[in-house]
């Protein structure tokens, strides 16, 4: 399945009956002196959940489907990508099924960002290898670095 | 168990108040109209008690962009670079966080939200300290305490 466009997931905030926040959030932004280069969106369901999204101003696509998974899945609140799509096609709003179990915070196949910056910063891999590894590889790299024999500090 | 004080003792004694609360580390109890009852802590033993909760982003590269995921609030940030992407995922947070304090009430009320909470206090406390970054891209506990198992195993 292809990735969306920022247009299409703007869209599809539109159909679905997403407040744009921007109103509510210029002040925050205001004071902390950042630009509104996000549209921001907000949906409040039937069972009390708080959805909430941005989206970019610009054109362009989103590249990554992990990413794009998690977008759709523990932002715009869908059980199936599914349902994305036929939005956009129908142009009609999502009929979402009552609150599920929250799904465990991480997950144990990404890289953690504690680890990539691990690596680049005290390993000295170069960000771009980094960024190629998968998490498997990432996590094998920092045991090795962490178990390898260094000499003794001056404390030592 | 700690004297409750009236909001009128509170307000003429608020020095005292704090300095118990974040000089002896007393949790100082309140009440106004024998109906709202408030807790007064020092910020590093609320420290104490959401200090469990870390922070596990996720980092995803493309063509170009680098992208962080953070679960526990379910934000991204995107950038050029990890430095770019986390810079966008720290203001992300600090937005979430000005939201979620200022919508407490709302939030707590909200099945996908209200674990949250600490979470919130972990990263309003970290922005307090000035180690917002340090905090989100912390090594977990878990984490560290699995590689000190395997270095043991060697």
């Amino acid at each position: 399945m292809p990735l969306p466009t920022y247009k299409e997931l703007r869209d599809f905030c539109k159909i679905d009956d997403w407040v744009d926040l921007k109103e509510k959030r210029s002040a925050v932004q205001g004071r902390k002196g950042q630009a509104l280069d996000h549209y921001r969106y907000e949906k409040v369901l039937p069972d009390g959940r708080i959805l909430q999204t941005k989206v970019s101003r610009g054109a362009g696509r989103y590249g990554d489907p992990n990413l794009w998974r998690r977008i759709w899945r523990d932002q715009l609140g869908l059980d199936d990508e599914d349902q994305f799509w036929e939005a956009l096609r129908t142009r009609k709003p999502v009929d979402r099924a009552v609150a599920q179990p929250e799904p465990p915070p991480a997950s144990a196949t990404a890289k953690p960002g504690w680890l990539h910056k691990n690596l680049v910063l005290i390993v000295g891999i170069p960000e771009a290898e980094v960024l190629a590894l998968s998490a498997q590889e990432a996590h094998a790299r920092w045991t090795e670095f962490i178990n390898q024999e260094r000499p003794p500090t001056a404390d030592e | 168990m700690p004297e409750i004080l009236s909001i009128t003792v509170a307000r003429r004694t608020i020095g005292d108040v704090v300095t118990a609360a974040v000089v002896h580390h007393r949790p100082v109890p309140i009440e106004r109209n024998r109906r709202d009852q408030a807790l007064v802590l020092g910020r590093d033993d609320i420290l104490r008690l959401v200090s469990g909760h870390e922070f596990h982003p996720e980092v995803f590269s493309e063509e170009g962009a680098v992208s962080i995921w953070l679960p526990e609030f379910a934000l991204y940030g995107r950038g050029g670079s990890f430095v770019e992407a986390q810079e966008d995922l720290l203001d992300e947070v600090r937005l979430y966080v000005d939201g979620y304090v200022e919508r407490a009430g709302e939030f707590l009320r909200a099945p996908n939200r209200a674990h949250h909470y600490p979470w919130v206090l972990r990263a309003l406390i970290a922005e307090m300290k000035d180690e917002l970054a340090e905090v989100l891209f912390a090594e977990p506990a878990e984490s560290s305490a699995m590689v000190g198992l395997e270095t043991a195993a060697v």
